[in-house]
């Protein structure tokens, strides 16, 4: 069984409950824990699986998060990141107390819906060669010329 | 006389100027040496347009003409706004190491300088706007000119830092959840929060979406008045600015309060809260109901889940809208890559602080795959009913009152290290970001022990600036807080 779908099973709801569920040793411990709290693990298991949420990131999600996002981590990074990360998450969990049931999200919020504007011909505000003259790469023929995308 | 220019409200200068009892290169060059002599404690300017603004205001001098309120008036803006040719980094190293010189103005500038008003140089942010103290700025934290052991606060940090010293005499800056009204009030200034929508956020470096807002910092509510009423409207380049007509919101500002309806909210007087912000705060609704105005509780009864909901919906729109910095275009590059994925990599991770990338990271988990209903819908359901509150409030009240912050400016690096103690600071400033209402900070006294300033809050329905601006007016009036300088 991989770590993140434990945390979903066993719900730490503390850093040191996290930090319990790390160590191997106290691993019966916290299982015998959730036993003897069996109703309680339960509503909370179903609870996190039915909001498809984890409250803790481990080591691996966060290189996971970081390539998605195209950064690099140091490992002495990855560790501060998946406290402050997981901190982060555990606090905004609180929205899932929240009755949202028939309400609709927002998005725009002083409820305009679409912006149209006459289709009429305009200048351009900004002239191409100004904005290429911006890019820290080489210009070649009106292009940007990037490192290869085949290495 | 002439070397206290620096320290006049918009309103005074341009009265001056008009009698020519002044010129602009004067009253300019009055601003540059308060600069020059108080900046190096503050760092609140990174960097300085000096020259350039000596030679608008000989050239305003030469034709002489003072029609608008703005002519000839030197303002700061902060470092996330675009002036063409001139440095725009958003103090973050992604741009700063190229020197980025966009080709474009924003239009808030731009309306600003059509008028006169003279660019003195660019106000220190946190980077891209992302934190409540500046001290994530590539250039280094702004110090409070109150205390300079302290914040000035965040983001707009150094445009509140620059007002509240008399470097200028007004700044544009930006809010998202507080950092125009944070920073203004832990300096002394007044500060405004436009509607969402009510000013072009065109040439604005886009942190999050939905919620940024461009407004004005200065020395008096007339003041800010007279820079909303210049730089509101709608604008085609911001499809998000409506189409909803700007008032002369100077003439808004008659000081006549009887019968206002003010409503205090019970979730805003919180346990940890300083004691003489509260008071401070108590005894501005007292003034108020002195002058006329009825004050009533009322109840916002979503605020504890406003910090939740904002920080899943705008780390979601900042790992969007940080995906532009890839080193291509613009900004950081590197001549380290292997091929074009890893010199993504490498142009972010040189390019962008600690913050920037956490934000990123939990955006980008928060929209992931599996993850988006329980997250960012979760979110904007919640803000659904944020919203729903005020409008709620607003069917009984006509502007409601709290303080800016629970406690006063911090000591620099007193909440390193703890993200979520910063994202706390905005507390009672998210909320009117989430639900598009405007909302200003004016001063309502000072701490005994430090003499820190305090801010009273004042939110109005969405396009409401005209009720809070007069509200803010008269209590500024009735009170001389603002006539209190720091001793630098």
């Amino acid at each position: 069984m991989n770590e993140s779908i434990l945390h979903v099973l066993l719900l730490p709801t503390s850093n040191a409950e996290c930090r319990m569920i790390f160590s191997y040793h106290s691993f019966c411990f916290v299982i015998s824990f959730y036993i003897l709290h069996a109703e309680f693990c339960i509503s909370r298991m179903f609870f996190c699986i039915l909001q498809g949420i984890m409250t803790t990131l481990n080591h691996d999600d966060v290189r996971h998060i970081a390539k998605l996002a195209r950064l690099n981590l140091n490992d002495e990074e990855v560790k501060k990141f998946s406290t402050e990360l997981s901190n982060i998450l555990q606090y905004v969990e609180k929205l899932q107390e929240v009755d949202t049931e028939g309400v609709e999200p927002i998005a725009q919020i002083t409820g305009l819906t679409n912006a149209f504007r006459e289709d009429e011909v305009e200048d351009s505000l900004i002239a191409p060669e100004d904005l290429l003259s911006c890019s820290p790469l080489p210009v070649v023929e009106h292009q940007i010329q990037t490192p290869s995308a085949h290495g | 006389m002439d070397s206290m220019l620096h320290t006049l409200s918009i309103a005074q200068a341009h009265e001056k100027l008009q009698k020519k009892e002044i010129s602009c290169t004067e009253l300019t060059k009055a601003c540059i040496d308060r600069a020059e002599s108080v900046d190096k404690k503050l760092n609140a300017l990174v960097y300085r347009n000096f020259e350039r603004a000596l030679e608008e205001a000989k050239k305003i001098d030469a034709e002489g003409e003072f029609t608008h309120l703005l002519t000839g008036i030197p303002f700061v803006v902060k470092d996330n706004f675009c002036e063409k040719d001139i440095p725009s980094t958003g103090c973050s190293n992604v741009l700063r190491k190229k020197d980025y010189r966009p080709p474009f103005e924003s239009t808030a500038t731009a309306r600003v300088k059509a008028v006169g008003a003279i660019s003195l140089g660019k106000g220190n942010t946190d980077e891209f706007t992302m934190g409540a103290s500046t001290e994530t700025s590539c250039y280094g934290v702004t110090r409070n000119p109150w205390d300079p052991s302290r914040v000035a606060g965040g983001s707009s940090g150094g445009c509140a830092a620059a007002v509240g010293a008399d470097e200028c005499l007004f700044a544009l800056g930006s809010d998202t959840g507080g950092s125009i009204r944070q920073p203004a009030g832990f300096c002394g200034c007044s500060g405004l929060r436009a509607t969402y929508g009510r000013v072009s956020r065109y040439g604005v470096m886009s942190m999050a979406s939905s919620l940024d807002t461009v407004g004005p910092i200065c020395k008096s509510v007339e003041d800010i008045a007279i820079v909303l009423s210049t730089i509101a409207g709608k604008d085609p380049l911001d499809g998000t600015t409506g189409d909803v007509p700007v008032p002369d919101y100077t003439k808004a500002l008659h000081g006549d309060v009887k019968g206002l309806k003010i409503g205090l909210p019970k979730e805003y007087f919180i346990d940890g809260m300083d004691e003489q912000v509260e008071k401070a705060v108590r005894d501005a609704a007292t003034q108020f109901e002195k002058m006329g105005a009825v004050v009533t509780d009322i109840s916002l009864p979503h605020t504890e889940y406003a910090v939740a909901t904002y920080y899943v919906i705008v780390p979601s729109e900042v790992s969007s809208n940080m995906s532009r910095y890839d080193g291509i275009r613009y900004g950081h590059t590197t001549d380290a890559a292997t091929d074009l994925i890893d010199y993504y990599h490498l142009a972010r991770t040189e390019g962008f602080g600690d913050e920037v990338k956490r934000r990123i990271m939990i955006g980008t988990y928060a929209l992931s795959a599996g993850y988006y209903d329980a997250y960012y819908r979760k979110a904007q359901k919640v803000r659904t009913l944020i919203r729903k509150d005020f409008d709620d409030a607003f069917q009984n009240v006509d502007v409601i009152l709290t303080p800016t912050y629970p406690t006063p400016a911090f000591i620099v690096g007193a909440l390193e290290g703890d993200p979520i103690a910063m994202y706390l600071q905005d507390i009672f400033l998210v909320s009117q970001g989430l639900s598009g209402m405007p909302g200003m900070t004016v001063p309502c006294g000072f701490t005994s022990q430090n003499t820190l300033p305090i801010g009273l809050h004042l939110t109005g329905p969405q396009w409401g600036e005209d009720t809070i601006l007069n509200a803010a007016y008269a209590y500024e009036q009735a009170m001389d807080w603002k006539e209190q300088k720091p001793n630098l």
